[in-house]
């Protein structure tokens, strides 16, 4: 398969590379005289001439001219500034903002707005920063990047999918805190795509290439997400990808190749360690020893390997003044730090537009991926490497020692085993694109139609050989995820004396049609059969699916007065077909208001501030996330002695309809010292109202759980972004960019029928979490545990009276902090010297909680499973300061049961990013033709850590906070080269 | 140009319709108003009740497990926190395993109610009422199984003052969207309620189903009055149960089978039975097979009942084999349920071989040391291979009851009885010299399970039982 890919790039490369050269070269680079940075996509034209090119992603630029002509350097927010070429051929610009126009833009739903008048509270990432990280997944590329947005990679694991919290915990279902994914205006699929295997599932967008964004907006606030309506409440993430620019075509070519390792390994007994701590056991509680036999197969070293990863990338970008365009092709080849693990994946992207006639354009965006996952197992699962290295008793051997043969383990799998023989594999499939046509029908008045499809094909095929399970297994599932939406903008933007004004309105239909086939059998002939059509006895035989729909209306006005008075308003009415007739539509909305204070005459006169604006919001935005059929009663399946029968699977709740989560936002941008100084503050209050929750029942209902709207949760916060330009000349440039995002989540109120012991109302989370009125809604709930008392031996608890006990039971249970971080944020240093560059780059969470429930297990004195070496220091003497209870006690098997010993605090800093790079000089890039520029680049990631807790504090899965044995993270090595020819 | 225009806008409107959204109906379910609107969706929701009980927590092999290691019959040695807890009497109300079959027991409760609920309502006028009757009756059955099974595990023994301690809440209606926040009834309101359903099931119930109806699967007359004799023993109301179990023993449907191939046949051994096929997957062979079969490992025989057995004993000899235990060691382990690949293996719920043992221990107990007891005893060690014993082997009448409670152990074994058949008789679950034996005695608390702490959490109604 590499071989086939990599020549699709040869070929690329050979379209695309025929360059034209004349005169001489001019080479040189644009920075913004605002912050100092590099400006990519700068145009520039030889004045009087179609010839022209743009800036590279770092600001460089080459062009050909002669010493008579006059290069034009534009960029959209900065004044334009025309240069003589005379006899210089390395010309630096430095271009100003235009403070008549309105620097640059973020991107908003259904649309675009200036960053200077935007009234939505956003944070963008865009292909500044994402050029230079090693990112295989567009949530990595948010990790710490955005002050508010809490991105934690589920583990090492690849493919795995990253959770994403905006604002706080704004709902109580899994998935239901998950934000909304836009790519270029399609709503992706983004439930998790495929089982997690016992973990977390795989990453929804995991095919989308991070070297085609050109960037990513997390919307925030009400003014941002009400206009994504009954979706919006967990925050918006637009991504747009890369488009053509006017000019030469420009082509890049980026290779990347790195290793990877894991971040921690769990410290576990090897064999005459567990033998001798069973037999310690064993004999202190008077029984006799058992031989020790002198066999260790060290599970845990050998599920590990080094990671490796190559990357190709190559695009092409250019056009004239009618048509541009932007090709892009990706390979991704990456090995895990787990044995058995792998992705190879492969993107293509086009995005064309084309200028029909002054008023008329079309164009059409469309990615294609290719993705084939060689999976592993994860966190609940005796198939997962880590869990089985970890709980595998280290005196079984994995090969017979003499033939090296596999040999069958038992419950928990030869791990080992199932990397050589066994077959875990999802390929998938992806077509993801728009195709629009924009029509000026009146002056300022536009109409746009937009239709998108996100096609999603999913092949999970399993194969597990005789030594795994007697006479073989075999599974395979095929899924369909085919999603059409159709969008219709109208768009007038008018401007009479200082009044601006803009007003949009549309109308979406969004139609997801699910199919699903799956089937299992057991009992083949030999192992080299592979198909699952092989087995002698079917034992699972699935069709199935699930359509929904959404129809949408939606408005937004802006006015502004003078550029210094803004207001604007939002409205979206969706009905959705989740939802009972009655119920069936939900209406949304905002208003926002701003004061740009820059231009007035007395901030002017204070002198200080470059740029000032104070805005305010206040809307609603819903979540829908809750199944397909909430309202009705359903019987599901249930065959018995092959009559076929169905059983009640879910309770009718016919008033079932939104979740609401309104929002007040209020938001300062100041900048200072001709900009080297540039603050964000936001303060927002977020409430959620209606909450859509499968409300826990008893279970003498004959359900666990029933879907309501219940409750209210409150997200009360403070996102900080604070970026400096520190040092800025000529050869040296050091900037530092701070962001913080503070958050307190209380429950404002819950149903009444759970009241705990001290009153409070609450609603059952997991076993060791609750959401408490007046606590977070993931708040751990357990018995304090106060360690092995020195004297006695004994393991300690508290019971509900703060008395030391040594039998506590679940009515000693307290509230023990939270699960969500009270801050969560970056800190980011880059530094140019020349032509080298730096990026420091380190992440952080603090104030929340971790219950690493796997130390049930691994500090579990009893049960034929390998144990921690923290067991070996038990209480032998009085005095002893031991971590494990006396052997022959009466809590040596109770010290593992649910307790806030095996509860940490969370938090922790990463050294996330380390980011070295290198260009070539534009000198010697001028001897060698057809190439612009040269730049090679290492990265490390994950290289540093420290944690309050022994183990990795990041990790995915649901509900916050609990960790099942997670894999680790990766510490990852990289170095590269990206050519622009 | 405009007009162009004009027309895709006019027709993207168009397409837009919200119509659609009502269209969109679910694939794999039925809505409640579709389950009951026919006689054949009505025996689909009757044969979902059968299915509940196919469960691993209800009669499809966990919850027998449970309670054969938290006796004395199984050693658990898988790595389960939550069983291991039981095994070593440090259960806490938070235990997710023993919670969940709780849980299982009352989802096949509330799937019973539903059916007997609208069963009657169908408005099918091809529907006949005696099949209309028949279905509740079997809905009866199966809900009063599932009561048993709740109350024996999780409320007091009724050995221990007639059932006067607290048992398990009683629901017998169908669940209307009204969160009701039951009191546990007593062990004796409970069986009461057992006795009820099994009274007015057993006019209603055919004698025997055809193999496409199900077969031994389905429940008859022969499961109720079997059902009955188990009941009466548990109560002490001996000469009823002896009367019950003579009843099966003399009908000719029902014949002790003649060696033990009969697991997971449809044969005269079997009253009642559980069918699983691969497509269920039932717990059974998961738990109580050798991990060297693929199986888990973690509940072969105890070696208090490898001792109970004469080493030539074909409930040994023909019924064990040595497998890979979860601790990689070698164990014996029962052939009982021996399909660990798909899990297909029938739950036996009642069989002809415990009317045996029930009428003998009926009789033993009401007429002394009597012959018939001694003949039906002597039926079952013939087929163990074991030489007959006579009634002057025994000096007093509990001589007699200890040896039938000893073949009864043998051979009911992995089956689920034994935890109850000690605690009927008021003797602790654990023998002497096991580590818990103290705390396994009869009256201590974690005898018991305990009521899920979730479930006191949601209802506080509901009082947890001592010690939790």
């Amino acid at each position: 398969m590499k071989r086939i890919s990599f020549s699709i790039f040869c070929a690329l490369m050979l379209l695309a590379g025929s360059a034209y050269a004349q005169n001489r070269t001019i080479t040189g680079k644009v920075t913004g005289s605002d912050d100092g940075l590099p400006l990519p996509g700068v145009n520039i034209l030889v004045k009087g001439t179609s010839e022209g090119t743009a800036t590279n992603n770092d600001g460089t630029y080459s062009i050909q001219a002669d010493g008579n002509a006059t290069l034009v350097f534009r960029y959209l927010g900065y004044v334009t500034q025309e240069i003589a070429v005379g006899n210089k051929t390395v010309i630096n610009v430095i271009l100003a903002p235009d403070a008549v126009s309105l620097g640059e833009v973020v991107v908003v739903g259904y649309g675009s707005q200036s960053e200077k008048l935007t009234l939505q509270s956003v944070s963008n990432v865009n292909a500044k920063v994402l050029g230079n990280l090693p990112v295989i997944t567009p949530q990595e590329a948010l990790q710490g990047q955005a002050a508010g947005v809490n991105v934690v990679s589920s583990s090492g694991i690849a493919g795995a999918s990253a959770r994403v919290n905006v604002r706080g915990v704004a709902s109580l279902g899994a998935s239901a805190t998950q934000p909304l994914y836009v790519v270029d205006g399609v709503p992706l699929n983004d439930v998790i795509r495929s089982g997690g295997q016992g973990g977390t599932g795989l990453n929804p967008i995991a095919d989308i290439n991070a070297n085609e964004i050109e960037s990513m907006t997390v919307l925030k606030d009400a003014a941002a997400v009400s206009i994504y309506g009954s979706r919006g409440a967990n925050g918006v993430i637009l991504i747009t990808t890369k488009k053509g620019t006017a000019g030469k075509t420009k082509i890049n070519f980026n290779y990347q190749t790195g290793w990877n390792e894991e971040t921690y390994r769990l410290n576990m007994m090897d064999g005459l360690e567990y033998q001798t701590f069973r037999n310690d056991i064993r004999v202190a509680r008077g029984g006799t020893a058992v031989a020790v036999v002198d066999r260790d197969y060290d599970w845990i070293d050998r599920i590990h390997q080094t990671g490796r990863s190559d990357q190709y990338s190559i695009s092409a970008r250019g056009g004239d003044e009618n048509t541009t365009f932007y090709i892009s092709g990706n390979y991704l080849d990456q090995s895990s730090f787990m044995i058995g693990n792998e992705i190879d994946r492969l993107n293509a992207r086009i995005n064309l537009t084309h200028k029909l006639s002054d008023g008329v354009r079309f164009g059409v965006n469309v990615g294609v991926a290719r993705t084939i996952n060689d999976r592993i197992g994860a966190e609940n699962n005796t198939f997962a490497p880590f869990t089985a290295s970890a709980l595998q008793n280290p005196t079984v051997l994995g090969q017979d020692p003499e033939t090296g043969a596999f040999t069958r383990t038992g419950f928990i799998r030869n791990v080992v085993a199932i990397e050589a023989l066994a077959t875990n594999e999802l390929k998938t499939r992806r077509l993801t694109g728009n195709i629009f046509l924009e029509a000026d029908l009146i002056e300022g008045l536009t109409f746009k139609t937009d239709f998108g499809i996100d096609q999603l094909q999913n092949e999970q095929t399993s194969r597990f050989p005789d030594i795994i399970e007697p006479n073989g297994t075999g599974f395979k599932n095929i899924g369909q995820d085919l999603k059409y939406l159709t969008t219709n903008t109208l768009q007038y933007d008018r401007a009479f004396g200082d009044h601006n004004m803009t007003v949009l309105v549309g109308q979406s239909y969004e139609l997801r049609e699910n199919e699903s086939i799956s089937v299992a059998g057991t009992g083949f002939v030999a192992d080299a059969l592979p198909n699952v059509g092989n087995a002698a006895t079917p034992t699972t035989t699935f069709a199935g699916g699930g359509d929904w729909a959404i129809y949408s209306l939606f408005a937004r006005a802006n006015y502004n007065f003078d550029n210094r008075f803004l207001f604007e308003g939002n409205f979206r009415r969706d009905g959705s077909s989740r939802f009972g007739a009655n119920f069936r539509f939900g209406n949304f909305w905002s208003v926002s208001a701003g004061w740009r204070l820059t231009d007035e005459e007395f901030i002017q006169n204070l002198n200080l501030f470059d740029e000032l604006k104070i805005k305010a919001s206040y809307g609603t935005s819903g979540n829908d996330r809750i199944g397909l059929f909430p309202s009705i009663g359903l019987f599901g399946g249930a065959d018995y002695a092959g009559i076929p029968g169905i059983r009640p699977t879910q309770a009718a709740n016919a008033n079932i309809t939104w979740e609401e989560t309104s929002q007040l936002d209020i938001t300062v941008n100041a900048s200072f010292f001709d900009s080297r100084l540039n603050i964000e503050a936001s303060y927002y209050d977020k409430r959620t109202d209606g909450l859509l929750n499968n409300i826990q029942i008893p279970w003498t209902t004959g359900f666990s759980d029933f879907n309501g709207n219940i409750g209210e949760i409150q997200n009360e916060g403070v996102d900080l972004l604070i970026n400096t330009v520190n040092v800025q000349s000529s050869d040296f440039v050091w900037e530092t960019s701070l962001n913080l995002g503070f958050v307190e989540n209380t429950v404002l109120s819950l149903p009444e029928e759970n009241i705990d012991d001290q009153g409070r109302v609450f609603a059952p989370v997991a076993a060791e979490q609750r959401a408490i009125v007046g606590e977070s809604v993931n708040t751990f709930f357990l018995i304090p545990y106060v360690g092995v008392n020195p004297q006695t031996g004994e393991a300690e608890w508290l019971d509900i009276d703060g008395n030391i006990t040594n039998s506590p039971t679940p009515a000693d249970r307290r509230v023990q902090g939270t699960a969500i971080p009270k801050v969560v944020g970056g800190f980011r240093n880059n530094i140019r010297w020349k032509n080298f560059d730096a990026t420091v780059f380190f992440s952080f969470a603090a104030g929340h909680e971790i219950a690493y429930t796997g130390l049930r297990f691994t500090e579990n004195a009893g049960g034929g499973f390998n144990k921690s070496r923290d067991l070996l220091n038990y209480w032998q003497n009085p005095g002893d300061q031991a971590t494990t209870p006396r052997l022959d006690g009466s809590t040596i098997f109770t010290a593992q049961q649910r307790s806030t010993r095996q509860l940490r605090a969370g938090d922790f800093i990463r050294l996330r990013n380390l980011n070295l790079g290198y260009n070539f000089p534009s000198t010697l890039m001028d001897k060698i033709p057809y190439l612009n520029n040269i730049r090679v680049f290492a990265q490390g990631q994950n290289l540093w850590l420290s944690a309050a807790a022994e183990f990795e504090p990041e990790f995915g899965g649901f509900p916050l906070g609990q960790s099942f044995f997670p894999t680790a993270q990766a510490r990852t090595y990289t170095i590269g080269v990206d050519v622009n020819f | 140009m405009k007009k162009l225009l004009s027309l895709i806008l006019g027709a993207t409107l168009v397409f837009s319709c919200t119509d659609q959204l009502e269209e969109i109906q679910p694939q794999n379910s039925v809505s409640d108003f579709v389950a009951f609107s026919d006689g054949t969706t009505a025996l689909g929701t009757l044969m979902g009740v059968y299915s509940s009980a196919q469960d691993g927590d209800v009669l499809g092999g966990t919850s027998a497990m449970v309670q054969e290691f938290q006796s004395d019959n199984v050693e658990f040695l898988g790595s389960f926190p939550t069983f291991n807890d039981v095994k070593n009497y440090v259960t806490l109300s938070d235990n997710g395993s023993t919670g969940a079959i709780y849980r299982d027991n009352f989802r096949l409760i509330l799937t019973a109610n539903n059916v007997i609920a609208n069963i009657p309502l169908v408005a099918d006028e091809q529907f006949q009422q005696a099949t209309r009757d028949q279905y509740v009756a079997e809905a009866k059955f199966l809900r009063a199984l599932a009561y048993f099974n709740l109350v024996n595990m999780f409320g007091a023994p009724y050995s221990d003052n007639n059932g006067a301690g607290l048992g398990v809440p009683i629901v017998t209606e169908a669940f209307t969207g009204d969160v009701i926040l039951f009191e546990r009834a007593t062990t004796a309101e409970v069986h009461g309620q057992i006795i009820q359903d099994l009274n007015e099931a057993l006019p209603d119930l055919p004698t025997s189903f055809s193999a496409a109806e199900g077969g031994r699967g389905r429940a008859t007359q022969g499961a109720v009055r079997a059902f009955f004799a188990r009941l009466h023993l548990i109560r002490g109301e001996y000469p009823q149960a002896a009367d019950f179990a003579g009843q099966l023993i003399n009908n000719p449907d029902y014949e002790l089978g003649a060696d033990y191939s009969f697991f997971g046949q449809d044969t005269d051994e079997h009253i009642f039975l559980i069918q699983n096929s691969t497509i269920d997957g039932s717990s059974w062979a998961t738990w109580f097979n050798g991990a060297d079969l693929g199986a888990r490992g973690d509940a072969p025989f105890s070696q208090d009942l490898l001792d109970a057995h004469d080493p030539a004993d074909r409930r040994l000899t023909d019924l064990s084999v040595q497998g890979v235990n979860a601790d990689d060691g070698n164990s014996i382990f029962t052939t009982k349920f021996p399909d660990a690949v798909n899990n297909s293996d029938d739950s036996p719920v009642f069989r002809i071989t415990e009317m045996y043992l029930t009428r003998a221990e009926a009789l033993a107990e009401t007429n002394g040391i009597n012959q018939e007891s001694i003949d039906l005893i002597n039926d079952l060690r013939a087929r163990a291979g074991l030489a007959d014993v006579a009634a002057g082997d025994f000096a007093t009448p509990a001589d007699l009851i200890t040896l039938i409670l000893d073949e009864r152990r043998k051979e009911l074994a992995f089956e689920g009885h034994r935890r109850n058949d000690l605690l009927r008789r008021r003797q602790g679950l654990r023998p002497a010299g096991d580590a818990n034996f103290a705390d396994a005695a009869f009256g201590q608390p974690k005898t018991l399970l305990p009521i899920p702490q979730r479930e006191v959490d949601l209802n506080p109604n509901l009082v947890q039982n001592a010690g939790y």
